[in-house]
């Protein structure tokens, strides 16, 4: 039950987020592109971040295989859009979707830190389904359509099938975990 | 002197060339492109190369465990070929991203 209430608050706390960025995108166009480095940088350092916490405490195979491909994917990522932005000359930008991701991060950090064994690897599992479900969703509602420049655009077009095949990774393993 | 030996390496490399050539079948490529083998499906011949080439921003493999066909991670923006020896069917994945599916049909 706990569970449940803390995965609600959590797409809560995510939607909030997103939200406030495509209401920005009503008023003014949407996160500017270095926002949108800034936004991306995080997203991908939360995940990484999550996936060195599952490494070291799961017990789980399955699970272990799949926090080491988030930390490898999302450095890889994270790589690329370092290089874009330093040849764009942009400067990633912090904003308010990027802090209440941060802050959304901390909180799953240290739900997780406080579970073991399975119920461990069933909240980590849980919570990359939601994430990469929302990051999904912002990538085709809010940042790939903000995109000013087309180097940029064609970076988060191509970020998108990871993504993607990250949620269905995920989806496959959370529905292994039940049975 | 130079010039006789230049002759006759020429003459050799005409005469060998495309007997090698004919002996290493054809180059098929696979572009591992949006967290997908492209084309998924290829038919080839036995001799013939593949090449899987990695374009996208993440590593990958190709794998078929029962044919004991690994590849190693193949960085972004590097390829990894392969000669087939043998007839048959081969499905392979990629063992980083167990959703991404191929068949090779060797014939």
């Amino acid at each position: 039950m706990a569970r449940v209430a803390a995965a609600v608050l959590c797409s809560f706390a995510f939607a909030a987020a997103w939200g406030q960025a495509s209401s920005k995108a009503g008023a003014s166009g949407g996160p500017n592109d270095a926002q949108i480095a800034g936004i991306v940088v995080a997203a991908n350092q939360i995940d990484v971040d999550a996936g060195k916490l599952a490494k070291s405490r799961t017990k789980n195979k399955e699970v272990s295989a799949f926090a080491q491909q988030m930390i490898t994917d999302h450095t890889a990522v994270n790589k690329q859009a370092s290089a874009l932005v330093k040849k764009l000359k942009v400067k990633p930008q912090e904003s308010d979707t990027s802090k209440s991701l941060k802050a959304g991060a901390k909180e799953n950090m240290a739900k997780l830190k406080g579970l073991k064994s399975a119920e461990f690897d069933r909240a980590y599992v849980e919570h990359e389904v939601e994430y990469h479900q929302t990051v999904l969703d912002a990538l085709d509602k809010t940042l790939i359509p903000s995109a000013s420049n087309a180097e940029l655009k064609d970076l988060l077009t191509k970020v998108r099938p990871t993504i993607a095949a990250h949620l269905e990774h995920a989806k496959k393993i959370q529905s292994s975990l039940k049975s | 002197m130079g010039r006789g030996l230049l002759a006759r390496v020429a003459l050799a490399a005409t005469l060998i060339l495309p007997v090698a050539v004919m002996a290493a079948g054809k180059t098929h490529n696979i572009a591992i492109e949006g967290m997908k083998f492209v084309p998924e499906r290829l038919e080839v011949q036995v001799g013939d190369t593949v090449i899987w080439s990695n374009k996208d921003l993440v590593p990958h493999t190709a794998t078929a465990v029962k044919a004991s066909i690994e590849s190693g991670s193949i960085a972004p923006g590097a390829s990894w070929k392969l000669t087939v020896r043998r007839k048959g069917q081969i499905d392979y994945i990629c063992r980083f991203h167990p959703v991404m599916h191929g068949t090779l049909v060797v014939r």
